[in-house]
């Protein structure tokens, strides 16, 4: 971070322009991942269907590489066992990289409170938007990618490189 | 009690039959068997009245030829039944041989329907805020037994109060009061404090309390227990949380000697830092130490455990003189830098909540740096080893006293030291039990006493050794009879006296062979929960005498209050080189200490206590922890580890094992041991709460009592009975009150029980007081021995002997007086 | 002459109005019975609804609903009868809007509403306190807690009612 905020200096305006051009690129074409794991899964399936057409939010391509994918919606209850797939997953993304956690399950457990559930995603990879509900609607799962989108944008690129690495 | 002498009678209840003891209630019977008969107003520990007609069966008799006896049969070869033409109440009847009894049919159904459908004309639907809803009897038998829907006009319904305040501590809502009696009647029966009453009758009927102060008894929160409704709730728990929201925790009363085994009900709590927290107390069935019962004390004295004056962190004093926070790493290393540099100029003063386990790694601690100087406190009740030699027998129960049995109380207060065996020895004598009491003054005892005998203040010892000249009637019946159970305290008595009052007591009881069976023998009642953990592991009161006489180099203060209790304390004290104190709380000996460090309260532990009838029993974690306090043992194990005596246990369960291989008289008291529960009677433990109103489950188990020396056939011998007397015109007598303002009970004036704890008063009989020219209601300063003097207001009421004043102990801040002395009383 | 009716459902379809829901801009009507945000009513006098039974909590399959009783007196009275909630919290990520503590409800206090938006960034947010969760009083009504009469509002269901 130091190298690059004393090489970027005080570029207010070239900086500015940039985050905007970077977080609109970023927001404009974020890739999920094709990943689901319960019966979220098949609301999130339906928000990609033409009723609410993800694809109007450039998040058309599923994408089955984790390599190609900016986005990771855990959506389902993430067992013990599946936990570190998720993991090898999250870290074969490439950077900036995303995970929305959708509905209670993947949240925080939500009903599933036993030994063989992960109580919450967040325990394995960070999470930067729960999604409520159970299952959400495809509203809601929209409402979260609003969520996400809205933070991408609030990023600064100095923000880009953080103490433990790029993100 | 069914012994092998009680004859058994043959009862068929729905049609399978049973062999019973001869004169057992057919409630009692029918449950014994898992057949249920719902009550409401029988309880099994109190005689039946009959009032609530829950309990209505049919009853019926096999008929027997008059002349053979033979047994009359129908045409189909069964015995011919006479039913009897209406339903009859179950808990009025006993079991007799032949009697057929049938639980359920359609008449029976309908009965119970309709008590329940009446009970309920006018009860509120008040199931969703009520503390009792989901552990209520009325609610699980309307939901069993009572009509889906009622014919009552809803417009009807009586509203009443719901917020009547029979106590301080109890509340009393009259619409849900179903009139069954049962708090009535305990406490009347069983309590023997007479404060409730019925007034009106009819729908009228409410239950009252014709005390004041209101309900003005020590077993008030017994009645919220065993109230089959909600209509009796506790101050302390009133709205705390639902009953299903809790876990119940077996633990332990920290307070007396009578170790009542408690449960603490718990949830995690917003107030306490988000952490589980104790939310009540209520009594857990061990029916050799409290049956079912428990005092208020310990009931509703569990908030010193999350008092704001409890220690936080270890600290250390720094060369400048202020204490200041340390590590525990570093606490322990100052500690045990001080005990190795000390040359083996070591003693250590444990207080009565102090635990076997505590105990026993500080006797291990203090042998390690060479010390053998272990003392007890508070120093005022000797005779610890007389009760192991001829305490009572090894399964003795109170419950079994009765006709031809006597139990002598002497120089003591039992309602105020000891109020579980002030009640159990009141039902004792119910049952026919001879008591007698014995005191320089008189006693809440004495209301339940065959014989009360007065002696000079201080003169226990003598006058117990001449009992045989001056009240030979008295004697003959202690000494002829089947079981003798003494009671003796240590109140009036100094030290030495205190040691001659129990030679006395051993030697009646070795000459009259009361000793070594079950029923039989000597119980000390002495101050706190642990006194007898105490002598068996090496403590003594004599000990701390020797102490505070020759102080050592450095003194280890385990939760001992000695500067509260003490008036002398802050002499002796500035005389010790080095205090190390194991607290509890921020006190003042605490805040001369040089190292202090925190330990845990009973509440956030485990471990053990040895009751007064030497009974081992252990408690277990129930809250949260507080900073970070840890168990007393691990603090001091800690410290044995940095001066190289072997590494620290991890549980306390080990502990209790290094005891069990050093002490011979912990021989089978392993936890695993003392967890072991047996099913008991009455029946109580189970989720069937309409028989005994709440469910006293015992899973933490019921413990093991100690063998005295003359259980094991050990030569008991007697002892010369060395008395002494204090002399002058007046002498100061220290009592103890039940509720009082030791950090222990009450750390603030702001809790549940401040209204109930006495302002600090002294007790002068009227001529003395007319001398003094002081009337009642003075204010006067008193002076005992070399201690302070203190102001107080003066009772002139009839309670004091002449020439004896008493002081009850603890009532206020500085101390008073903690034995007997001559003093003055001069108003201000 | 198959591949010209094939063509003709293509060509029909390409002149249908699209069905999809813009949905940040536009929203389907939900309905009526939608399970979403939940709310506390109040009584029109402004008292609260709920007395803190704690019944939605027992109910409650996911654990997510907290409630601290406290009791009610005439000067600070924040809902009839003896018993408020001190505390009440949701937390909306365990709760899987099932309406159990709906139906639990026996003063009818706790309902789930049409909101749906719950998305967080944070897991603390997620907690809907009761300040949260509580409808605002009328215009005019104060709210609680309130000082009252003595012994009119005495009971905590105020409806009575043969439990048929």
């Amino acid at each position: 971070m130091g190298i690059i905020s004393s090489k970027i200096g005080d570029l207010g305006v070239v900086t500015t322009t940039l985050d905007t051009a970077v977080n609109w690129a970023r927001t404009g074409a974020m890739w999920p991942l094709l990943f689901g794991l319960a019966c979220c899964a098949i609301e999130m399936m339906s928000t990609q269907a033409s009723d609410y057409d993800l694809s109007r939010f450039g998040m058309e391509l599923n994408r089955a590489s984790p390599r190609q994918a900016d986005l990771i919606i855990v959506a389902g209850r993430v067992t013990r066992k599946m936990a570190p797939v998720i993991r090898t997953l999250y870290d074969q993304m490439a950077a900036p990289r995303y995970v929305l956690a959708m509905g209670d399950c993947a949240s925080c457990g939500g009903i599933y409170n036993n030994y063989a559930v992960v109580q919450g995603v967040d325990e394995i990879v960070p999470v930067d938007v729960y999604v409520a509900g159970c299952p959400p609607r495809p509203e809601q799962l929209i409402h979260g990618i609003m969520t996400l989108h809205e933070r991408v944008r609030s990023e600064r690129l100095k923000t880009w490189v953080s103490a433990e690495g790029v993100r | 009690m069914v012994t092998a002498m009680t004859k058994l009678v043959k009862v068929i209840i729905d049609d399978r039959e049973y062999d019973f003891p001869a004169g057992m209630n057919l409630v009692d019977a029918a449950k014994q068997v898992d057949v249920t008969i719902p009550v409401f107003c029988y309880h099994p520990k109190m005689k039946p009245v009959g009032m609530c007609r829950m309990c209505l069966v049919e009853v019926g008799n096999i008929q027997k030829d008059r002349a053979t006896g033979e047994v009359l049969l129908d045409d189909s070869g069964n015995p011919q039944i006479r039913w009897m033409p209406k339903l009859q109440t179950a808990c009025t009847m006993n079991v007799s041989d032949g009697l057929v009894l049938r639980s359920t049919s359609k008449a029976v159904d309908e009965a119970r329907r309709n008590v329940v459908e009446f009970l309920l004309t006018s009860h509120p639907l008040d199931c969703p805020i009520c503390d009792k809803g989901g552990e209520c009897p009325l609610q699980n038998q309307t939901m069993e037994y009572g009509p889906g829907e009622s014919r009552m006009n809803f417009e009807d319904k009586k509203h009443l109060d719901k917020h009547v305040p029979l106590g301080d501590l109890i509340f009393l809502d009259e619409e849900r009061c179903i009139q069954c009696g049962r708090c009535v009647r305990f406490q009347a029966e069983v309590a023997g404090d007479d404060v409730l009453a019925f007034h009106e009758r009819g729908r009228d009927l409410q239950i009252i309390t014709v005390s004041d102060p209101g309900f003005d008894t020590y077993f008030s929160g017994n009645t919220t227990d065993i109230c089959p409704v909600g209509a009796l709730t506790t101050t302390d728990f009133r709205f705390g949380a639902r009953p299903w929201e809790m876990n119940s925790v077996p633990t332990l009363c920290n307070h007396c000697p009578v170790g009542c085994n408690t449960s603490a009900s718990t949830r995690l709590d917003r107030d306490f830092g988000g952490k589980t927290m104790i939310k009540r107390i209520m009594a857990r069935q061990n029916e050799q130490v409290n049956e079912i019962w428990m005092c208020d004390k310990g009931r509703f004295g569990h908030h010193f455990t999350r008092s704001e004056d409890r220690l936080l962190q270890p600290m250390v004093r720094a060369a400048g003189g202020s204490l200041s926070r340390e590590t525990w790493a570093d606490a322990v290393a100052a500690a045990a830098k001080l005990l190795g540099d000390a040359n083996g100029s070591v003693a250590v003063i444990a207080g009565p909540s102090a635990t076997n386990e505590d105990l026993f790694t500080l006797k291990q601690l203090a042998a390690g740096v060479g010390s053998t100087r272990l003392g007890a406190w508070p120093p005022t009740h000797a005779g610890a080893d007389l009760v192991a030699k001829v305490g009572v027998g090894k399964g003795t129960n109170l419950s079994n006293l009765g006709k031809g049995d006597a139990v002598l109380v002497i120089a003591t207060d039992l309602e105020e030291e000891a109020p579980i065996w002030r009640l159990r020895v009141k039902t004792a004598h119910d049952r026919g039990a001879y008591v007698v009491v014995a005191n320089a003054r008189k006693t809440r005892m004495d209301d339940f006493a065959d014989a009360v005998t007065m002696y000079q203040t201080g003169h226990a010892a003598t006058a117990f050794a001449d009992l045989r000249k001056q009240h030979p009637e008295v004697a003959e019946r202690l000494i002829n009879a089947n079981n003798l159970v003494v009671f003796a305290g240590a109140e009036g008595l100094t030290l030495d006296g205190s040691r001659a009052l129990m030679q006395a007591c051993a030697n009646f009881l070795i000459e009259t062979n009361h000793v070594g069976r079950a029923n039989n023998g000597l119980v000390g009642v002495f101050p706190g929960a642990n006194a007898m953990g105490q002598h068996y592991l090496g403590f003594s009161p004599e000990a701390t005498r020797d102490i505070i006489a020759n102080p050592p180099k450095v003194l280890i203060l385990a939760q001992a209050d000695v500067v509260a209790d003490d008036p002398a304390a802050a002499a002796w004290l500035s005389k010790v080189e080095t205090v190390i104190s194991l607290s509890l709380f921020d006190d003042e000996a605490t805040r001369q200490a040089k190292v202090v460090l925190p330990v845990q309260s009973f509440a956030e532990r485990d471990g053990s206590y040895t009751n007064g009838e030497r009974r081992v029993q252990r408690f277990y974690t129930a809250q949260g922890p507080i900073g970070e306090a840890i168990p007393a043992w691990q603090a001091v194990a800690r410290i044995a580890e940095k001066l190289g005596q072997g590494k620290a246990r991890l549980s306390a369960a080990q502990v209790m094992n290094d005891i069990v291989a050093a002490i011979p008289a912990f021989a089978g008291c392993k936890y695993s041991d003392l967890a072991k529960v047996e099913a008991q009677f009455p029946q109580v433990g189970g989720d069937d709460l309409y028989y005994g109103g709440t469910s006293y489950k015992n899973t933490g188990g019921l413990g093991v009592q100690i063998a005295s020396a003359a259980d094991n056939g050990e030569a008991v011998a007697l002892g010369d009975v060395k008395a002494d007397a204090v002399k002058g015109d007046l002498i100061v007598v220290p009592t103890v009150r039940l509720y009082n303002r030791e950090r222990v009970f009450q750390a603030s004036e702001a809790q549940l029980m401040a209204a109930r704890v006495a302002a600090p008063y002294v007790e002068i009989n009227a001529e003395d007081a007319a001398r003094l020219a002081i009337h009642d209601g003075d204010m006067v300063q008193v002076s005992a021995g070399a201690a302070q003097p203190v102001k107080v207001r003066a009772h002139v009421n009839g309670a004091a002997p002449k020439g004896t004043v008493l002081l009850p102990r603890n009532l206020q801040q500085t101390a008073t007086a903690l034995t007997i002395a001559a003093g003055t009383v001069t108003k201000v | 002459m198959n591949i010209l009716r094939g063509f003709a459902t293509t060509f029909k379809h390409l002149l249908e109005e699209p069905i999809t829901v813009q949905y940040p801009e536009q929203m389907r009507p939900f309905r009526e019975r939608y399970k979403g945000r939940h709310h506390l009513r109040r009584y029109e006098n402004g008292l609260e609804k709920c007395i803190g039974c704690a019944l939605c909590a027992a109910a409650c399959p996911a654990d997510a609903i907290w409630v601290e009783a406290a009791e009610n007196t005439d000067e600070q009275r924040f809902s009839p009868g003896e018993r408020y909630a001190k505390t009440y919290e949701i937390n909306m990520l365990r709760c899987i809007f099932c309406g159990y503590c709906e139906d639990a409800c026996p003063t009818q206090a706790i309902q789930l509403g049409h909101e749906h938006q719950l998305s967080f960034t944070d897991r603390q947010d997620a907690i809907f306190t009761k300040d949260m969760l509580i409808d605002p009083t009328a215009i005019g009504v104060a709210g609680t807690p309130q000082q009252v009469e003595p012994g009119v509002y005495t009971r905590s269901i105020p409806d009575m009612e043969n439990p048929r």
